[in-house]
């Protein structure tokens, strides 16, 4: 996350638009020390319009500079409690609440008071983000336009634009997009391959079969047969320690601020479809080349 | 270039016939040929009255009508030998408790009827040869092709595979041709087929020394009492002997009845 930042002037500025009901300010930062790997600290305004996406499950907001409120993961991977104390780069805070929001990276942190935040994060008079809230909803696009325009060092978005505008969420979506691409075109290469070696390592067997009057389409049917079955194994176990994984991934203190363990049928669904897909086509064309079972039948000597 | 140039080669039923030559002549081309594995470019193929390019079904032929013994035995490593015998037929008998009594059986004839569980990787070479051969046999063929069988045995084994054709032809009358070095094959084989470059340029015809004591019990008894009831020779005389014989037996009874006049 880039963390991006602007001077928090412009929130007054932005206060100041006739259409504006209110602003929150928030200050993104994280801190990575050996006790916590990776620990993200928002701040926020205690009496800001933005608090309440937070929902506390158990004690309060804020209210003072050495309160913190920490996400649900947070808590349960540092093993801390309402009532305990968090030191941040040796400032002590008490926590009083705890919350959830649904979203990974903030569950796996904590929030602080927006003034104690700049000072921890020693970036004075800066923000992140701005929230803004409009008197009519109807003006929200003129809204965000005039921001746009006259603040062109921020980048205003309607908040059903947010994660697809925003740089970070853009960026982040991109580089998931990739991985995911990636890990699907190696994967899929892996099997390809895999299958197409069995297919010629099999190439012997293949024209013996021939040779002992086996029907083309009979071995073919054997071979996607063995392949689909090999196929869908591959996909159930590799499911498993993908969930896995992900189980083990998303409970480390170094990951666990950015992902959680979920999932749905569709990633399955997909996964399985694209191994099916490729098991059914590498045998069929592996197997109309002629010399493979001219190959096999072990009748190139004279 | 031409593989086979010129072939003109008449195999008759119950023969043992041993294609020799060196690397490169053309031998594996000819069982290609005869296996249906090939087509030639010119001339016709005849096989069990079958000419091969007019075959309908090249698959059905290549299960009933030939069997393959190949020099690497070619079995099927996750199969045991009893399962490897039984993959010729599939497809061809649908009854799998048939199967395994055929192959069962088949095990028996080739030596190896203690050991149908083994799998290939737990067998001697010769033990998997002897499985192979047994495959060949499956779907009772016409014509048994086996290339170089002994080729990647050691001399022992190879002459137990050598009299294991001997004995498949000379009990059941199966027609076997071999295609080998190995000069031991004289041993069992009636016709040797010397190939170079294409061409056959020797075809020998070897004598059996049971076939002359039987030819010379024909002379004596006029043939009458060798001849089975169909009027034949015992199959692994050859129709050709038999019409060879039966020239010599007319001789001889002529001969015999001359002698007699005088």
């Amino acid at each position: 996350m880039s963390m991006s930042s602007l001077d928090e002037r412009t929130v007054s500025l932005i206060r100041s638009m006739p259409q504006v009901a209110s602003v929150s300010p928030m200050l993104l930062g994280f801190i990575v020390s050996g006790d916590m790997p990776f620990f993200l600290i928002s701040g926020l305004d205690p009496n800001c319009a933005a608090m309440t996406h937070y929902k506390i499950v158990e004690g309060r907001y804020i209210l003072r500079p050495n309160e913190v409120v920490l996400g649900k993961t947070a808590a349960k991977t540092y093993k801390l409690d309402v009532g305990d104390t968090l030191t941040l780069f040796e400032n002590r805070y008490k926590i009083v609440g705890i919350i959830e929001t649904g979203v990974a990276w903030e569950e796996g942190g904590g929030i602080l008071a927006l003034r104690e935040a700049q000072r921890l994060l020693n970036r004075p008079r800066s923000v992140s983000y701005i929230f803004v809230d409009v008197k009519n909803p109807a003006q929200a696009a003129a809204v965000r336009d005039a921001i746009n325009r006259h603040f062109p060092e921020a980048r205003a978005s309607l908040s059903s634009e947010f994660a697809q505008s925003t740089d970070d969420m853009a960026n982040a979506r991109a580089m998931f997009g990739a991985i995911g691409f990636l890990a699907l075109l190696v994967g899929g290469i892996v099997v390809a391959n895999t299958l197409l070696m069995s297919v010629y390592e099999r190439t012997r067997e293949i024209g013996t079969l021939r040779a002992l009057g086996w029907r083309k389409r009979r071995i073919l049917s054997q071979i996607v047969q063995e392949s689909l079955l090999l196929c869908a194994l591959s996909a159930v176990i590799g499911s498993l320690m993908g969930v896995l994984l992900l189980v083990l991934i998303a409970h480390a203190p170094v990951a666990n601020a950015f992902i959680s363990a979920r999932w749905n049928a569709g990633i399955f669904a997909q996964a399985i479809s694209v191994t099916l897909i490729v098991s059914y086509n590498r045998p069929d064309q592996s197997l109309r080349q002629r010399r493979a079972w001219r190959a096999g039948a072990g009748w190139r000597k004279s | 270039m031409r593989a086979l140039d010129g072939v003109n080669l008449k195999v008759l039923p119950g023969e043992l016939v041993a294609v020799m030559g060196p690397s490169g002549c053309g031998k594996s081309t000819l069982l290609n040929m005869l296996g249906a594995l090939d087509q030639p470019t010119e001339g016709e193929v005849r096989v069990a009255g079958e000419n091969l390019a007019k075959l309908k079904n090249v698959d059905a032929f290549r299960a009933q009508t030939v069997g393959f013994v190949f020099q690497l035995h070619n079995l099927l490593p996750t199969l045991t030998a009893l399962e490897n015998v039984e993959v010729p037929m599939q497809g061809q008998v649908s009854s799998h408790r048939e199967r395994q009594e055929r192959a069962a059986h088949l095990l028996e004839v080739a030596g190896l009827g203690d050991r149908p569980d083994a799998l290939p990787g737990q067998l001697s070479g010769g033990q998997r040869q002897r499985v192979a051969v047994a495959r060949a046999l499956a779907n009772d063929p016409a014509l048994i092709l086996a290339d170089e069988p002994t080729g990647s045995l050691d001399r022992q084994s190879g002459e137990e595979i050598l009299q294991l054709l001997a004995d498949l032809n000379r009990n059941q009358g199966t027609t076997i041709l071999i295609v080998t070095h190995n000069h031991r094959v004289a041993q069992i084989t009636q016709r040797i087929l010397r190939m170079h470059d294409g061409r056959i340029v020797s075809d020998h015809r070897l004598t059996d020394p049971l076939e002359e004591d039987l030819r010379t019990l024909a002379y004596s008894r006029l043939g009458q009492a060798i001849l089975g009831d169909n009027g034949l020779l015992p199959g692994y005389l050859l129709r050709e002997e038999e019409a060879t014989l039966r020239r010599l037996l007319v001789k001889v009874s002529a001969a015999e009845g001359q002698t007699r006049e005088e």
